[in-house]
Formats: structure tokens, sequence, C-alpha cells
């Protein structure tokens, strides 16, 4: 028994290591296992890029050569004596090969790379380049299949090597993945002939990497030893391959192809983990204004600041003042707001008939035929995500793109608009009409008549009016004066079921629809806290702008000639009241968000007149939401790039308040004091006196004041007011600091990004280091160990000390004698080599201390 | 095995992130294959394992010292799916320096094949060398799944100490002397001569004690107990105290070497020593070479001690040995000896101490004995011959 297999022991007792004998490893068998899983791979991962490109290839030349090059490499590495030969011989066939036929490659590669643009492009509706091809369509088999013959030589023997030499799973995938990997990037699926042989391979390999032997002999593990079996490998292998053939059939034969329907909790999942994601700060970014997908926090509404930096790029056709909304809020819950459950929708979207509230204008011009009249203000508008949150989608007000015509975004229900993806879309298209806020107005008896009639507007002598209808026209007169005791019956109003049926069919769904959404929005958007409820009305009815229980003569009642009518009280209550700041201070932790704002701190920004406008309109009964986004102004197409695009920089970050008109859908409210967003009103352009009582607010929506049957839905031309002159060098200037901030940014991101690398990759490489010369120290080989710990000792003498002679001997004896070293000795060398490194690294500076133990690695 | 599973885990996770984002047929399949893979593998192991067995096998029952052996782990798959891993409990102990080792083996097992694995082994010292197989563990290919079987598989062999030819003088006069007939009444000997009682047939039993006249009556073998005299010439009390390995064996050795002397010259003899592991004292008459390997074989089995001089000890409580000489062999010398010295009348007295007089105390203690008219003779391990050597009997 040699000296190194023994391990001694005090009691005198020698245990050498384990040997297996077993009967001689079947050659036949392994080369069978070895050229089935390497022939499964090569044909696997060809015919997966093959498929999913639908590159024009000879399939039975493809599928010889592959055969043949697998039996080569597989015959060469069973063939140990003459593997280094035959693969040197292959080499060089190859290089002649290559360089004979290398136009037919290129040409080959060239096509191969349209052919995988082409079908990327068709995926994702990017625009990829295709490059020139010279030769005829009829050679493009052929010169692709050359091109592919050599790309498989390379892959075929990779793979050889990762199965048959490396006995490696891991590199057998990173061989082979590659090709279904670039087809499932964008969710093209290959042939699934190809993946499941590919699935064969991987998974052959991964039932046979237990016993693989790797290296011969028992390998001592801490507990004893641990022996492996190439022959065991093998014939699992053989085995493994028929049951994963039957578990295909099986799984194929329960659950078919053809028949196959995504379960929908899948898809839920899938969107609620996209939700998620998409919400974490992590991929979006900050939950500033305008920046949210799912909630407003107003506790974080304190102080608010601009940079100047572009947060968006519009490029339009028409240059409309905009209000780009990204989200609406639907639940106040006294600190924020929040969107309604999707459960709240499935009644109201059953109603609706695969309709959207969001395409509600479009839906009622189409029924008039008058979705393309240029009075209507159609335009488009395309928006680039530049700064802002990813997820959101900043979509301007009556749109006339529909859910399906879109892709990439979804509908969120009737509030807002989203992004499907889970790192966010940065660039969309939407059509719409363009129509400021409170230039265009509505009410029900207006929309029915002009659905009976099909005329947008009013015109005098309509006599084909049924008498039913002008009998709800005069029942309809009594909401000609809302206030807070009638608002609710007059969102409430049904259509009498004989004016319905007067109307056609379409128009007559359409009624119902907006009928049953109507009722649907006064339920969900006038709900408040019922303690927010009280303490607004309390003050609104201090504040003489609803019905206290006390005033009970007419002459005294509060009334308003509509819901614009409302809506102004509250904007003038709040513009005489309310000052705005951009530095109100949080909210103190407790305190209701707009009790707060309209009893005791009387000062914010547009977040919370916006807050304040809804909750007091719903607490007097009317319906309306929350809204933020972006604003873009008539003064910010002027400063547009010659490509057109305009910059909308992230001061233009605004929040609104929506009102629902019958007919139009939800229509922008403007309520902080000093915006004027057709007239390119600002608070930078145009400042607001921080006392409420001196702020020169315009109203403009006089047209607004009445409301009769006779008063269509009216609209208007573009707001062409004359651009505010005022400049904001504030602006420009923070928009030049930003912009060289931002530039300088790159180059310290990239040397701290450099700095981090080489970090990472001198701790890497120290971790490496030393286990390696641990695993050296420690193995069965004491000669070899003994052999380490010599050059290692080496190496620790250049930074001082010297290697002893007792260790020299025992170095010598180690590598010269025929019995080596004993256990006992090597602990000698390896502690003397310790002693050295420490007492080293005592004795030098600061400086070569880090060089020693970080460097080179010696301790 | 909690890698595998935990690696499994990740693989199963991704797949069902993969089926959750990726709406096609495939990834939906690819869950499920990843799902019912691990069932392929469990299969096999289940086949496999029902038809394989797992033995101990070792190429002698005893050897010499220093001297190659081999134990084989002989691993019989009878089935068609071969295992992926087989982990073996093994443990090598030494009974009588009390030494044990286990370790854990693993090898896979190839279908319809017989594998062994030898471990080589060598002893220093002499020794029971017992090998068991305790456990033994089966993994599937995915290393998921493992199932445990018991194993009492069990090879035994001794390491038989080294019988030295020595040369001592012997004088025969005193032996004459000494002759009695004096019989233990408490305890059975091997003194023919006498008979102590009649009893039946126990395994183990010699033949020659068997009494075929009463068994033929009684139709049940009956044996013949012999008495012990308590004067038999030679009594060697083997002392099995020792600091370690090397003097203990140092010690077995000598009385070996002693007693195979003692038989080779027609010199009838006893050994007591005591057994540590049943705690009693074991008498043995020694006239052949087959007792002295019987005997051999149980004081190998026995195990050697540290802390106390037991066979001294039980001795002096029992019977006066009424010989002519008594060689007190022992690793250790204490205090006790002076007083059993002291109390023997007539007898010659020998101390073989094995280990050498190392300390001032031994130093001493072999003077007091020198002076009660004990011979003191200082064995070496490795010079058991040489030391033996001028002794006499």
């Amino acid at each position: 028994m040699s000296e190194d297999k023994r391990k001694i022991n005090p009691s005198g007792m020698e245990i050498a290591a384990p040997r297996l004998t077993e009967q001689k490893a079947s050659v036949a068998e392994n080369a069978v296992f070895s050229l089935a899983v390497v022939l499964l791979g090569v044909l696997g991962a060809a015919w997966c890029f093959i498929s999913a490109f639908s590159l024009p290839v000879l399939s039975l030349t493809v599928n010889l050569y592959a055969l043949l090059f697998a039996a080569v490499f597989t015959l060469s590495y069973f063939l140990n004596r003459l593997r280094i030969y035959i693969h040197f011989l292959l080499i060089v066939l190859y290089s002649i090969a290559a360089w004979h036929f290398r136009f037919a490659m290129a040409q080959g590669f060239v096509i191969t790379t349209n052919q995988i643009m082409k079908t990327y492009a068709n995926h994702s509706g990017l625009n990829l380049p295709v490059y020139l091809v010279t030769v005829k369509t009829e050679l493009y088999p052929e010169v692709c299949t050359l091109f592919l013959v050599f790309i498989l030589f390379i892959v075929t023997g990779l793979v050889c090597c990762a199965v048959i030499k490396q006995k490696s799973l891991r590199l057998t995938f990173f061989a082979t993945a590659p090709f279904l990997l670039a087809a499932l990037a964008f969710t093209i699926t290959p042939n699934f002939i190809a993946v499941l042989s590919l699935f064969t391979c991987w998974t052959a390999l991964l039932l046979t990497r237990l016993p693989a032997e790797k290296k011969k002999g028992f390998l001592k593990i801490h507990s004893g030893y641990a022996g492996k079996s190439s022959s065991t490998a093998a014939r699992s292998g053989l085995l493994s391959i028929p049951a994963l053939f039957l578990c295909f059939a099986l799984i194929l034969s329960l659950f078919p192809r053809q028949s196959y329907q995504r379960p929908r909790e899948l898809d839920k999942i899938r969107s609620n983990l996209v939700e998620t994601a998409a919400n974490s700060p992590l991929l979006n970014g900050s939950r500033a204004l305008a920046g949210n997908t799912d909630h407003v926090d107003l506790n974080n509404a304190g102080s608010i600041h601009f940079t100047g930096e572009t947060a968006l790029q519009i490029k339009s056709d028409k240059q409309y003042p905009l209000y780009l909304k990204s989200f609406a809020g639907s639940v106040f819950t006294g600190s924020g707001w929040e969107k309604l459950p999707d459960s709240d929708y499935t009644g109201i979207n059953r109603q609706l008939g695969g309709r959207n509230a969001q395409n509600m204008f479009y839906l009622f011009a189409s029924l008039l035929h008058q979705q393309n009249n240029p009075v209507l203000n159609p335009f488009g508008i395309r928006v680039k995500n530049v700064n802002a949150s990813k997820q959101c989608i900043y979509a301007p007000y009556n749109l006339s793109t529909t859910p399906e015509a879109i892709t990439g975004v979804h509908f969120v229900n009737d509030e807002f608009i989203r992004s499907d993806s889970l790192f966010g879309t940065s660039e969309y298209t939407f059509y719409a009409y363009g129509f400021g806020p409170g230039e265009i107005t509505s009410n029900i008896s207006g929309l029915v008549y002009s659905v009976m009639t099909k005329r947008m507007f009013h015109s005098e002598g309509d006599t084909n009016i049924p008498d039913s209808t002008k009998s709800f026209f005069h029942n309809q007169e009594k909401y000609y004066v809302l206030n807070s005791e009638n608002v609710k019956s007059y969102y409430e109003t049904t259509i009498p079921e004989n004016v319905l049926q007067a109307m056609d069919i379409k128009s007559r769904d359409y009624m119902q629809a907006e009928q049953d959404y109507r009722v649907f929005l006064y339920d969900k958007y006038t709900q408040l806290p019922q303690s927010t409820r009280e303490k607004v009305q309390k003050l609104l009815k201090q504040e003489g702008l609803m019905d206290s229980a006390n005033i009970r003569a007419a002459s005294q009642s509060k009334y308003y000639s509509g819901v614009e009518s409302m809506a102004n009280a509250v904007k003038r209550y709040l513009s005489k009241n309310c000052s705005y700041t951009l530095n109100p201070g949080k909210i103190p932790a407790g305190e209701d968000f707009t009790e707060y704002f309209l009893t005791k701190s009387h000062q914010g920004y547009c977040v919370h007149f916006a807050t304040a406008a809804t909750v007091m309109l719903r607490a007097m009964g009317v319906p309306a939401r929350y809204a933020e986004g972006y604003i873009v102004t008539p003064e910010d197409y002027k400063s547009a790039s010659a490509g057109g695009w305009a910059n909308i920089p992230d001061c233009r970050a605004h929040a609104w308040v929506e009102i629902y008109y019958p007919g139009l859908g939800w229509q922008p409210l403007e309520v902080t004091p000093g915006f004027n967003v057709g007239k390119s009103l600002t608070q930078e352009s145009d400042p607001v006196n921080p006392l409420p009582a001196q702020n020169s607010f315009e109203n403009e929506s006089s047209s607004q004041a009445e409301s009769s049957p006779e008063r269509k839905a009216e609209s208007k031309a573009p707001n062409s007011a004359a651009p505010s002159s005022a400049a904001n060098p504030a602006a420009e200037t923070g928009a030049k600091a930003a912009a060289d901030s931002k530039a300088a940014r790159l180059p310290i991101f990239i040397a701290a990004a450099v700095l981090f690398s080489l970090l990472v990759f001198t701790v890497l490489k120290r971790k490496l280091g030393l286990s390696r010369r641990e695993k050296c120290f420690a193995q069965p080989d004491f000669r070899q160990a003994a052999v380490g710990v010599y050059a290692y000792l080496t190496q620790l003498t250049k930074f001082g000390g010297e290697i002893s002679a007792e260790v020299n001997e025992l170095a010598q004896k180690a590598r010269f004698s025929r019995n080596g070293i004993t256990e006992d000795e090597l602990k000698v060398m390896t502690d003397s080599a310790r002693r050295l490194a420490r007492e080293n690294y005592r004795n030098l500076p600061k400086w070569k201390q880090i060089l020693f133990k970080y460097i080179y690695n010696l301790l | 095995m909690f890698r595998y599973r935990f690696s499994y885990g990740l693989l199963l996770f991704a797949a069902l992130f993969f089926c959750i984002f990726f709406k096609e047929y495939l990834s939906f399949f690819t869950f499920l294959f990843l799902l019912l893979l691990p069932l392929i593998p469990l299969l096999f192991l289940l086949a496999a394992v029902r038809k394989t067995t797992v033995s101990l096998e070792t190429d002698c029952s005893a050897v010499k010292k220093e001297t190659d052996f081999c134990s084989y782990i002989v691993l019989k798959n009878t089935s068609l799916f071969p295992v992926a891993g087989a982990g073996i409990q093994i443990s090598f102990e030494n009974t009588l320096s009390g030494y044990k080792k286990e370790e854990t083996l693993f090898v896979p097992v190839n279908s319809k094949t017989e594998q062994r694995v030898e471990y080589r082994m060598r002893s220093q010292y002499c020794g029971r060398i017992r090998v068991k197989l305790t456990k033994v563990t089966y993994y599937d290919f995915l290393g998921i799944f493992s199932m445990h079987k018991t194993l009492s598989a069990q090879a035994e062999l001794f390491v038989t100490p080294g019988i030295y030819p020595i040369d001592i003088e012997i004088d025969r006069t005193t032996a004459a002397e000494a002759e009695s007939s004096v019989y233990s009444k408490e305890k059975p000997g091997d003194d023919p001569s006498e008979i102590f009682d009649i009893r039946p047939y126990r395994s183990g039993d010699r033949l020659r004690s068997i009494h075929w006249k009463l068994s033929s009556k009684l139709d049940e073998l009956m044996v013949k107990e012999f008495s012990l005299p308590t004067d038999s010439e030679v009594l060697l009390l083997v002392e099995l105290l020792a600091p370690d390995m090397e003097t203990a064996n140092a010690l077995i050795e000598t009385f070996a070497s002693l007693s195979q002397f003692l038989i080779e010259n027609g010199i009838h003899h006893r050994i007591e020593w005591y057994d540590i592991k049943s705690s009693h004292t074991e008498n043995a008459a020694v006239e052949e070479e087959e007792d002295l390997a019987v005997l051999l074989h149980s004081v190998l089995s026995s195990g050697y001690y540290s802390d106390e001089p037991y066979a001294l000890k039980c001795r002096e409580n029992m019977d006066k040995a009424h010989c002519a000489h008594v060689i007190y062999i022992t690793g250790g010398l204490t205090g006790e000896l002076s007083s059993f010295f002291g109390g023997m009348e007539g007898e010659k007295a020998t101390v073989l101490y094995a280990g050498g007089l190392k300390s001032e105390n031994d130093t001493q203690l072999a003077e007091s004995l020198k002076t009660m008219h004990a011979n003191v003779v200082e064995i070496v391990p490795d010079t058991i011959q040489e030391c033996l050597s001028g002794i006499t009997i």
C-alpha cells in the first residue's frame, strides 16, 4: 500500500482509499449515448433556429451534415490517442472549405441576418435594417444551407466537447440554448419537435450528471469517498431517453397542443405581477406628480421642485393645448386617491358591450357619422417618454383611438391608460378630438336630441321630433337649474322607453349604454369618506355654496345653471380662499388632506386644488374625479425642434378635475388658479399673487353659463389665443443646468461602473485564488500538495522571510523520493507556509499589505 | 441533497415564471414537463432498489500485523435500472484498542452487474478488526429522492500478535514441588483428573469433555466440567493495563510468546486476564497451541484499559494460586503489586513490564518488588525476544 493512500491514525490502523472493481465500461453504450445526446442537441438547436426565422434551407442536407459532424466528433473523442490529430485535420479542412466558399457563406450570412431582422420586425413592430443580397433568389436555399452547415460544424464541436469530454450540462446548455432563446426573446415559438429534441438532450444530461465520471477513482469528500461510473451514466441515459419520449407523449395526449387554451388565472397573475413590478420604485422610478399608476398618496404632497428637464416629447399635426392624462383617481381615502377595483366594473363592462367610456365622444361622433368632421378638431399625437414614468401613458381626452387599435398599452376601464410592458412603453401614438376644458358641454336632453336627429348642433325648425321625445325634453327642463338636491336625479335620469323606441337600433344601444354608464358613474364617483363628506358639506353650507338645512325658502336656495356652473363656483371659492405655492409643507399626520387644506393651511399647488375641488364637487353631489398628467400649451409647440418634437418639461406636470358630460365623456376642468392651458398661462408665466383676493382669474367658459335643451354639443375652434410672451428664464436656465448636469453624470457613472467592476473582480479573484490554494493543499495526493505548498512559499519569500531547511528537505522528499511524504509532514509544510504568510503580512507597510492580500492573494 | 432539491425548486419556479409570461403552449408544456420529470428517476429508483443488495466480505479471517488485508463491499443490482448513487455507512473498529472510524461511501450501482469496492487495510498492532455496514441510502438521478435501508452486514478478522521464539531457562525442581491436588470448589477448570460437575452440553464445549456414557443413558449430550486445580505450575496473569496501543500490543505479544514457549516445552500453565467488556476475570488452562489460539481470540476481543489493575485486584480476592511461578504481565506498575506479591508464600514471582520504566515512581516500585524477591523485567516493544531471554521459569 503506497504511503500516499494510507490514512494513519494513533491506533495503528491504516485504511486506503477505496477502489471500485466492476465490469469494464461498455464503450458501445457510452458511444451510442453520447452520439444520441449530441445529435438531439445539435439538431434541436439547428431546427429551432431555422424554423423560428423561417430560413430557406435544404432540410436533408442540414440533417445529413449534422449527423456526419456528430459522428466524426463523437468518434474522435473515443479514439483518445488520435483525437488531437483528427481535430487538427478537421480544423484544416474547415478552414480550407471556409476560404473556398467565403463569398457564398457571406451571402448566406446576409440572407440569414435579413430573415432574422424581418422576423423580429414582424413580432416587435420595430424598424430593423435589411441588407443587400447579391445572389439570385433561387440560390437562397443553397447559400443559406452552406452558411448554416459551417455554423453547425462549430456548434457540433462545442456540444461534443461539452457532452463527451466535459460531461457538463451547463456547457451544453450554453452551446445550444441561444438558438432557442433568440426566438423566445421575441415570443417566437420554433418548431415544437425541435424544442422537444433540445429538451431531451438537456434532460438526458441532467439525469446522468450525478454518476457521470469526470475523474477516475474515488474523490475524497468530508464524510468519506464518492465515486462515479461512466457506464452507469451511459446506461441510465439510454434508458431515460425513451422514458422522456413517453413523458412527452403523455403530456401531449393529456393536454393537446391544438386545443390548448391559456387559463385565465395565468393572465390575471401576469397582469398583477406586471402591475406590482411596475409600481415598484425600482422599475417605475419616482412616484412624483404625474408618475403614479395605481394610487396617489397625498401624504407625500409636500414641497415640490421642478428641474426643467424634458419629461416628454410630443409631435402633433395640430398645435392644440392638451391635457395628457396618466392617472385618474376614483376613490378618495382621505389621504390619497385610488382607482376603482376591477370587480366594480364587471357589470358595467358587460352593459357597455365592449365599448370603452374613454372613447365616449368618439362613439357619439361615430353614431352621427361625424367622426371625421374637421369641426371636431381631429388630430394625431405621438408621445415620446423621455424622463417621465414609463409605466404611465399620457393620453389626451376625447380619444378616437380604441383599445383594439393600439398595442402595448391597455385601457384601465374608464379611468386612464397604462403600459402593458414590464419596463414601460416609451413611444406611442393617439388620435383624438381637440377640445380644451370648458369648450364643449352637453346635457342629457341635448344628447337625446343629437342622437334622434343625427345632428350635432341644434337647428331651428326641426319637426321630426316625436311628441314623446318633446315631452321628455319638457320634463328635463326642471334640471335647467341644479342644486345638491336634484343633481342626483339629473344624473340618474332614465330615458323613457317610448323615446328609445323612436330611435334606430344603434342609437338605442348607444343611449342605453350611456345611460347605464351615467348611473354607474354617479354611484361610484360621488363617494367620499363619511367624515370628509360631513366636514366639506358643512363648509359648503357655511360658504353658501350648498343649501343648508335651515334654508328652505326657494328664494334663498342655492341653484346653479348646470354642472359647469357648480364647478365654476367651486373654482372661484378656491381661488378666493386659497393661495398657490410650491412649498406648502406636508399635511400633518392624522389630518384629513382636504379639510386641512380648506380650513387650516389654505395653500398648496395643483394637487391640493384638484383634490379639494373634486371632494367639494362630490360633496355637492356632482360626480367628479381627480386627474393628473402633463399639460401642453400652445407655447410649448413653438419650442419644437426641426423634427417637429416639442419638449414638455417636468414643470408641466399637473393635476386637475374631471367631470362627466353626457355623450362627451369625461372632460378636464382646470381649478388651479393661474392656469389656463389654452392661453399658455401657468404659474411660471403668470404667477398668481399669493393673496387669494388679488387673483385675476379669467373665466374663459362664459358660454357654459346657461344650458338648455336647444344648446347642443358645441364645438369650438381651437383656442387661438395669443401665446403668452412671457418667457420662462428660470425654466430655461434650469433646463440648461439640467442638461449640463445630465451630461456630467455619464462620465461619473462610467467611472463608478468601472470602479465597481474592478472591486467585484478583485473580490472574486481573491476568493477563487484562496479556494484553489486550499483545495491544492488538501488534495489526497500529498506529493502534489507539497509541490503546491512549496510554490506558495516561494511566492511568499518575495515579500521577505525564507524557507526553512526542514521544509526544503520535505519538499525534496516529496518531489524525488519513492515513498513521498506523509500527511503529518505535509502539515508541517503548510503550517510553516501559513506562519510565514502571517509574519510577512505583519511586517509589510500598509500599501504593500493591500497588494499582498488583495492583488497577490497570498493571505 | 438539499442542494439538488433547491436547484430543482428554482428550475420549477423559473418554468412557472416562463409559463406566466409567455403565452404560448410551449411555456405550459415546459412547466408540466418539469413538474412530471422527477417521476422518471423516482420510478427508476423504486425499480432498482428492490433488486439491489449490499454485502460485505473479507479475504481472510486472520492476518499478521503489518500485513495488508482487504474487505470488499459487494453491490449487486439485478434490475434493469441503474442506481445513481448508493451511500453506504461503514464503520471500522479495532475492539482491542477501542478505535472506531465511520465513513460514508458514495458509489453508483450499474444495472445487471456486481460491483466490488475494495478497502485495503493494514494494522500496525494486533486486535480484532470489525467492519460493519450499518445503513445504505439510495439516490435517484436528480438527487431529489432517496430511500434508506438498514444493513447488518459485518465482517471480522483477527490481527494476530507476533509470537517470537524465546530462550528461557526452566527450573523444573520448583515445578515438581509445586505439584498438588487441591482443586477449586467454586469454579470449574481444565484438570481432567477431577470432575467438578456434569451438566448439559452447551455450544462451544470441547468434544473431549462430553460424558458419552451418561449421554447415551440420558439421550442428551452431557459434558464433564473438570476441576480447577489451584496449584498449577505456572500462572500467567495478564494485566491488559496499558497507556496506549503500542504497550498493549507489546504485552499481548509477550504473553503469547511466553505461552507458546511453555507449550513447546510441555509446561502446563494457566492464563488469567480481566475482560473489561464483560467485567469478568477469565481463566484458561493452556496445554496445546489450539488452546492458545482460542484464548488469544478472546483476549483480542476484550480490549485494554488504562485505569486500574483489574486482573490483579480480582486475583487478590480469589483462592490462592498455589503454583510454582506467577508471571504478571502488565503495561503499568501500580501500588497493588506490592501487597499482592507481599502476600505470596513460596511462589516465584516475575513481573514483565511492557513499556519500560520511564518514571521514578516505576523505578521505585520495581525496586520494592525486587526486595520481595519478585523479578521485574522491562519489556521494550519490538525487542520482546531479547527482553525475555534471561528470565527463568
